[in-house]
């Protein structure tokens, strides 16, 4: 059977599935127990905390090993609740008294306490109602004799089903063993997405109806360059499967020979090839795939799951990280972008009704000036160890700009008071991902040193699509006359403003394929890519000449809708590049 | 039974990291021992207690312990509460 979703990170894999099922819902039968069988229900309840402590400890040891001492602590803290006397009471006395079942005792008394959490002001511990909630089903599903999906501990290879792929299950899987993930929500943009990208894992999300058509274990295809998903696969099948599995690889292996060429088209034009990252990990990686430079560091990943922001000098240190494994190359350092999607308990941000066209990204950092002037330093800090530039996100006027760089002026004034070193002339520029920004590019070049087009919010904005919403996504389109229209008016005015000025993408669209004639054609000269798309964005450069690029550009401009500018730019690839798509 | 009056310093209050460290604490007494805060009582050996009562930074709590060795678990829980990390 044939599944269509949302290819949300390239790769394609065939394992048996995990699927992650909500638990099953308790019938007549395992709600209530007899007067005679308490001391029974109670040693299972026993057995079960047992069982699951050890399942919490070996995820402990091996967070510790692996040296995540955040993860570690968290599931601590879980083990913690686990003994608590709370729980332990309350569970006891549901059984002895009222003569529930454990499983119901457990899911009960969990319930009472997640609600304790849910109902206090303060949002970081009202975010831990989520640990008490974890230890619930980890104890129902023990008593329940449901299998244990601990991801971090896999017998075997699996491929991953859920109905959301979260974060967290994202954050805690073991690589080795999972070798795709499939969820019936979410797009190319979601945290899972940029996740499942980062560690090399095919996605497709946005599949409907795949958890209700597939059995546990059942063997599962995903393929994240086309969005589709396959089940019932026979041993011909499999034999296809495997059989363009390998395929795909040896096309891979053959793009390895382009590590240590430059991006260059055939007559010449030098490209700025960089990568998108998270991490010092990230750079790691990109720099081993030859990567120019990072025109990406997302940095919010730094400020996300922990109880208070990383201090100046943990900062620093990552970021120092980065740029030493860059070697000199430039980095484009992205202040902290949060809200929207994107959410940090300690900051106690209040619930939006319209988060994305609310207090996020530069808006909140212009008012939490302190948060920002510490970024700002330990960017300026972290300068001196190679070619830092600062990005703010979310600009939509040159106030905000002028603000942000005052700020900026102010940081470097009080490391130069302390005598600490940093780069003085490190420059800043601006992400183009409002509208506004994009049309008043010609106004806000004067005062920046760069643009990098942030094609997913752009389009999001543009054309007024919540990304988020999949009633909507397919009207989400970066090729949208209207779109390309914004793009094509920041790429010329940042071409036409001289001194050193340039414009460059970091959104999806620069590591998509069909995309990269258009964009070249456009003047851009930097992309910024997922690592897993690096190599293909540069067999596709190094294989055309510009005069082609152009040529393509200005006909994909004449087209009207985005079909048809799609199904052209398809079509404009070079046949010979055509396997790479 | 003995009891102090203590307020709460560190940065973030009783949150995950701080709350399990007393708890941890409070568990090696053979003593009751309760925390008083906002007409409360929580258990301090009871981590869903400790984080249920939300206490944060500048909270007023009153440690109470009752038991054989109450003293030295007053005293070994008031210093832990102020010179608590984070």
């Amino acid at each position: 059977m044939l599944f269509h979703g949302i290819g949300a990170a390239p790769g394609l894999a065939v394992a048996k599935s995990l699927v992650i099922r909500p638990l099953p819902k308790l019938t007549a039968a395992n709600r209530s127990i007899e007067r005679s069988q308490v001391d029974a229900e109670l040693s299972r309840f026993k057995q079960a905390v047992e069982q699951a402590g050890a399942q919490l400890e070996a995820i402990i040891a091996r967070a510790r090993k692996a040296g995540d001492e955040t993860k570690a602590d968290i599931v601590e803290a879980q083990s913690m609740m686990l003994t608590d006397p709370t729980l332990e009471d309350g569970v006891r006395e549901k059984i002895s008294t009222q003569l529930y079942s454990a499983v119901r005792a457990v899911t009960e008394t969990i319930a009472e306490q997640a609600d304790i959490m849910a109902g206090l002001d303060d949002p970081y511990l009202r975010e831990r109602g989520a640990d008490v909630k974890d230890i619930g089903v980890r104890l129902a599903s023990i008593l329940l004799g449901v299998q244990e999906q601990d991801l971090s501990m896999l017998p075997e290879e699996v491929i991953l089903v859920s109905r959301e792929i979260t974060t967290s299950q994202m954050a805690s899987l073991d690589v080795s063993k999972v070798k795709g993930v499939i969820g019936e929500v979410g797009g190319k943009t979601s945290h899972a997405a940029i996740l499942a990208n980062n560690m090399g894992i095919p996605a497709v999300l946005g599949c409907l109806g795949i958890l209700d058509a597939i059995g546990d274990g059942e063997l599962v295809s995903v393929d994240g360059d086309t969005g589709n998903v396959e089940t019932q696969i026979d041993s011909g099948r499999l034999a296809g499967i495997k059989g363009d599995i390998a395929r795909r690889k040896a096309l891979k292996e053959s793009l390895n020979e382009l590590i240590d060429k430059p991006a260059r088209t055939r007559d010449g034009v030098l490209i700025e090839l960089a990568a998108n990252i998270m991490d010092p990990e990230g750079a790691a990686k990109a720099a081993k795939l030859g990567a120019d430079g990072i025109g990406l560091y997302r940095t919010e990943f730094l400020f996300m799951d922990r109880s208070a922001a990383p201090a100046e000098d943990e900062q620093y240190e990552a970021y120092a990280k980065v740029l030493k494994r860059m070697q000199g190359k430039p980095v484009i350092i992205r202040t902290l972008d949060i809200g929207g999607d994107k959410k940090i308990a300690y900051l106690n941000l209040p619930k939006e009704e319209n988060p994305f066209l609310g207090y996020r990204a530069i808006r909140i950092c212009l008012q939490e000036k302190a948060l920002f002037m510490t970024q700002l330093r330990a960017i300026l800090r972290a300068g001196v160890h190679g070619r830092a530039l600062i990005m703010y996100p979310m600009i939509a006027s040159l106030e905000e700009v002028r603000a942000a760089n005052q700020i900026l002026q102010e940081a470097k004034e009080s490391l130069r008071t302390e005598g600490l070193p940093f780069d003085d002339a490190l420059q800043a520029g601006i992400m183009v991902e409002i509208p506004s920004a994009a049309v008043m590019a010609d106004l806000l070049i004067l005062e920046t040193a760069f643009f990098s087009i942030g094609s997913n919010d752009l389009t999001q904005y543009t054309l007024a699509v919540d990304r988020m919403n999949e009633k909507i996504s397919k009207l989400y389109n970066p090729f949208q006359p209207g779109v390309l229209r914004l793009i094509r008016t920041v790429i010329e005015t940042a071409n036409q403003a001289g001194g050193g000025k340039f414009a460059g993408m970091c959104g999806e669209m620069a590591s998509d394929p069909v995309a990269t004639l258009l964009l070249l054609g456009l003047g851009l000269t930097e992309f910024s890519v997922n690592p897993s798309a690096l190599l293909k964005i540069k067999k596709i450069i190094t294989s055309v000449d510009m005069a082609y690029a152009r040529e393509v550009a200005a006909k994909a401009m004449q087209l009207s809708t985005a079909d048809e500018i799609v199904s052209y730019l398809s079509a404009a690839i070079p046949k010979e590049l055509q396997d790479y798509l | 039974m003995v009891q102090r009056e203590i307020t709460v310093t560190n940065a973030t209050g009783l949150h995950a990291r701080p709350a399990a460290l007393l708890v941890a604490q409070a568990a090696k007494s053979k003593s009751k021992v309760m925390i008083l805060f906002n007409d409360k009582t929580i258990n301090a050996k009871s981590i869903l207690n400790v984080l249920g009562g939300g206490i944060r930074q500048g909270s007023q709590i009153v440690v109470r312990v009752e038991g054989e060795d109450e003293q030295p678990t007053l005293e070994a829980l008031c210093q832990l509460i102020e010179t608590l990390p984070e």
